[in-house]
């Protein structure tokens, strides 16, 4: 499989690792891309990834790995920047559209983009994701919040103790 | 366990289950309050997450501006101030509505009316507990500025040539529970500060400049310097050669003399290079000086060698000042002042004698007694007087003539009228004593009932001692008395009455102890506010002394 376009790259001679996902398959991608990860930073610093080696990630499918990498090449030229200080308006618009189209996403390949943030520290990303569920739950009932989110219908037992805590948080209900 | 912990997550979170909880926290944590409320109903596992404290404690802070503790109010902490005892219980009666600055973890400026503060201090579990840190008590609550004084030593205020309002924040009132506190950071002012303890416990680690205590990582930039911790710091506490201090600072244990003698001698030792630095300190925090010059007189009057560039600083921590010069121990007896020292040298070089006369094997294992005296300071001078712990020492006699112990003090002339009543009780008590232990059951030894009477006084009215006002002279009614005596340990009677002993000597006056012995009596611990009704009733009545408050 094709790594994704890296868009055009002002640095022709950009160093590229290899990333391996769990299904093995190889994703080849930009060094400044990849450290955007936590996890992966320090092994690309020591020169690893490079070559034909390339660095399994057993916790990561290639469907969310590819993901991942689409978010990490559209932020890693900002965060070349230091966050981009003297990024233009424009610049950072265009990141925000991207962003919010980005978590625009079925809810489950949501939920393995949070494993996958989480388990190799993209701080970027790990608050896009959080924010995303946030948003799923603000200005909704306990009812729509439990849809949305498909959690599993209450016994009757927790319903009741459920309606313990509805009473306990009265003041959330105006 | 595990798989049932599991099972539940699974149940109550469907899909959402395979998240760890860190990450449903950092999701909860982007939620405005009302958000959360809902959250927490609408599942168990989401209940139990959105109901930890630290998560609702940063949503209060990060919305700012005054706080409120929801909660019973009750305090029974003692803060002395100076000299005079105030409980919180009565700083916060004084200033419960003033607010507070709240230590600052966030932008904003919070703050926090004491009186909120104290039951969000009695109520709290946090792991790292709010603190008030304020720099303007002085000017919200100006009495109590009444309370205290500036030690001599740093009297010299070196913003006085600034204008009152150009001044930098230069004096702090700090309050908090158990786990409050800084982190290890460098002074931001770089400034040289006292502080006192008014009440409660505090650890101080200090470290020498330059030096970066074990597991913390300073990053620093011109602007401001960063530390960060590992989770190895932990080691600190196994290096052996450590040259930081560390010491719990109470008002039973104040930073002072002892534990910054063990210090500054390691320092001594182990960086001979800031000797003339260690040296200057030494001289400021425990009279090295002082000590050096007795430590020289003593060794020239016993020709033993003086001591080495390596001994001139006292070792151990131990209550006096004890040198180790050339394998001989000199101990300077200090501490207590001289009344004190006295019998301190006293029943040492009696339990030497001891030893020597029955013979003891322990002998061999302590330390032979070449020499013992006085050292007298006159003309600039010391002068050693030899003394073998017998009599009273002339050098003692002549400059503070003793009072003859028999029967002079307390004598009937001096008894206000209304104490004779009592001392002649007492008396009689006396008389009885040895049947009255006896009575008292098999609890006291044989040995000890045929010498209690020796240890008591000729004359009760030995035990009370009244001082003459100034106004008035020979005008009884004028006379207080100036010891408190405690009866409790003389009777049989109410067992409540031994809780008084028992909390000065026994736990020192620390409430919290007492709270928990009788707790594991299952008895409450009367609480000012929570018995509003009693605290009324006991307001100006002479249940409202210390002692019966001990009580």
């Amino acid at each position: 499989m094709a790594a994704p376009e890296s868009g055009d790259g002002n640095n022709g001679a950009a160093r590229m690792v290899t990333l391996i996902s769990s299904d093995n398959t190889r994703f080849e991608v930009e060094a400044a891309a990849a450290s955007l990860s936590q996890t992966l930073q320090l092994t690309i610093l020591d020169g690893g990834g490079g070559g034909g080696d390339g660095i399994p990630l057993p916790n990561v499918d290639s469907a969310t790995l590819s993901k991942v990498l689409e978010y990490c090449i559209k932020h890693a030229p900002a965060a070349a920047n230091g966050g981009a200080p003297n990024a233009t308006a424009v610049d950072r618009a265009e990141l925000e559209r991207f962003d919010n189209e980005f978590v625009n996403i079925d809810q489950s390949v949501l939920y393995s983009l949070i494993m996958a943030a989480h388990n190799l520290e993209i701080e970027g990303l790990q608050s896009l994701v959080a924010k995303k569920v946030a948003d799923m739950i603000k200005g909704k009932s306990p009812m729509e919040i439990r849809r949305t989110l498909g959690f599993p219908d209450p016994t009757p037992e927790e319903q009741a103790e459920m309606n313990a805590h509805m009473l306990e948080y009265g003041w959330a209900y105006e | 366990m595990e798989a049932a912990g599991n099972g539940r997550r699974e149940a109550a979170l469907g899909a959402l289950a395979v998240l760890p909880d860190e990450v449903l926290c950092a999701v909860v944590d982007l939620l405005p309050p009302a958000d959360i409320g809902r959250l927490a109903c609408a599942s168990s596992v989401m209940y139990i997450l959105c109901n930890e404290e630290p998560l609702w404690m940063s949503k209060c802070l990060s919305i700012g501006g005054p706080l409120e503790y929801k909660g019973l109010v009750y305090v029974q902490r003692i803060i002395t101030f100076g000299k005079s005892l105030v409980s919180l219980m009565q700083l916060t009666k004084d200033f419960g509505e003033v607010p507070f600055r709240i230590s600052q973890r966030s932008p904003q400026k919070i703050s926090m009316k004491l009186k909120d503060y104290v039951s969000y201090m009695e109520l709290q579990h946090d792991e790292d507990p709010l603190y008030i840190f304020d720099d303007k008590f002085g000017e919200s609550a100006p009495p109590l500025l009444e309370d205290y004084s500036v030690p001599y030593l740093f009297q010299e205020d070196f913003f006085g040539i600034l204008d009152y309002d150009q001044r930098p924040a230069f004096r702090w009132l700090i309050i908090g529970p158990e786990r409050s506190g800084a982190s290890w950071h460098v002074d931001p002012g770089l400034t040289s500060a006292w502080n006192t303890l008014l009440c409660g416990r505090k650890r101080w680690a200090m470290y020498p400049p330059g030096r970066v205590p074990g597991g913390v990582t300073v990053h620093e930039s011109l602007e401001n310097q960063v530390f960060s911790y590992d989770i190895d710091f932990l080691s600190q506490f196994l290096e052996k050669e450590r040259d930081h201090y560390s010491s719990i600072w109470s008002p039973t244990n104040s930073i002072g003399q002892r534990e910054a003698r063990e210090w500054l001698r390691r320092l001594w030792v182990l960086k001979p290079e800031l000797r003339e630095l260690i040296w200057k300190g030494a001289c400021l925090a425990i009279s090295a000086d002082k000590w050096y010059s007795c430590l020289e007189e003593i060794c020239a009057c016993h020709s033993l060698p003086l001591p080495t560039e390596d001994e001139k600083l006292p070792v151990g921590t131990g209550s006096n000042p004890v040198f180790i010069v050339s394998g001989n121990v000199i101990k300077i007896y200090a501490e207590g002042g001289l009344g004190y020292s006295v019998h301190g040298l006293g029943t040492e070089l009696e339990f030497y004698h001891l030893l020597q006369k029955i013979g003891s094997p322990l002998i061999n294992h302590i330390p032979e007694i070449i020499a013992s005296g006085f050292l007298e300071y006159k003309d600039d001078n010391y002068r050693t007087v030899p003394w073998d712990g017998k009599g009273i020492p002339d050098v003692l006699a002549k400059h503070y003539p003793l009072e003859e112990m028999t029967g002079e003090v307390g004598d009937a002339a001096t008894v206000p009228p209304e104490w004779k009543e009592l001392v002649f009780t007492l008396n009689g008590r006396k008389k009885n004593v040895k049947k009255h232990l006896a009575n008292w059951g098999s609890t006291v030894p044989q040995i000890l009932l045929e010498k209690a009477e020796e240890y008591l006084p000729a004359d009760m009215g030995f035990l009370i001692k009244f001082v003459e006002s100034e106004k008035a002279d020979g005008d009884l009614e004028q006379m207080n008395a100036i010891h408190i005596i405690d009866f409790s340990d003389l009777s049989v009677g109410d067992p409540l009455c031994d809780i008084i002993p028992l909390h000065l000597d026994v736990f020192r006056g620390d409430n919290d102890l007492l709270r928990e012995f009788l707790l594991s009596y299952q008895l409450p611990f009367l609480r000012g506010e929570s018995n509003t009704d009693i605290c009324k009733s006991l307001q100006n009545s002479k249940f409202s002394r210390a002692s019966y408050r001990a009580m």
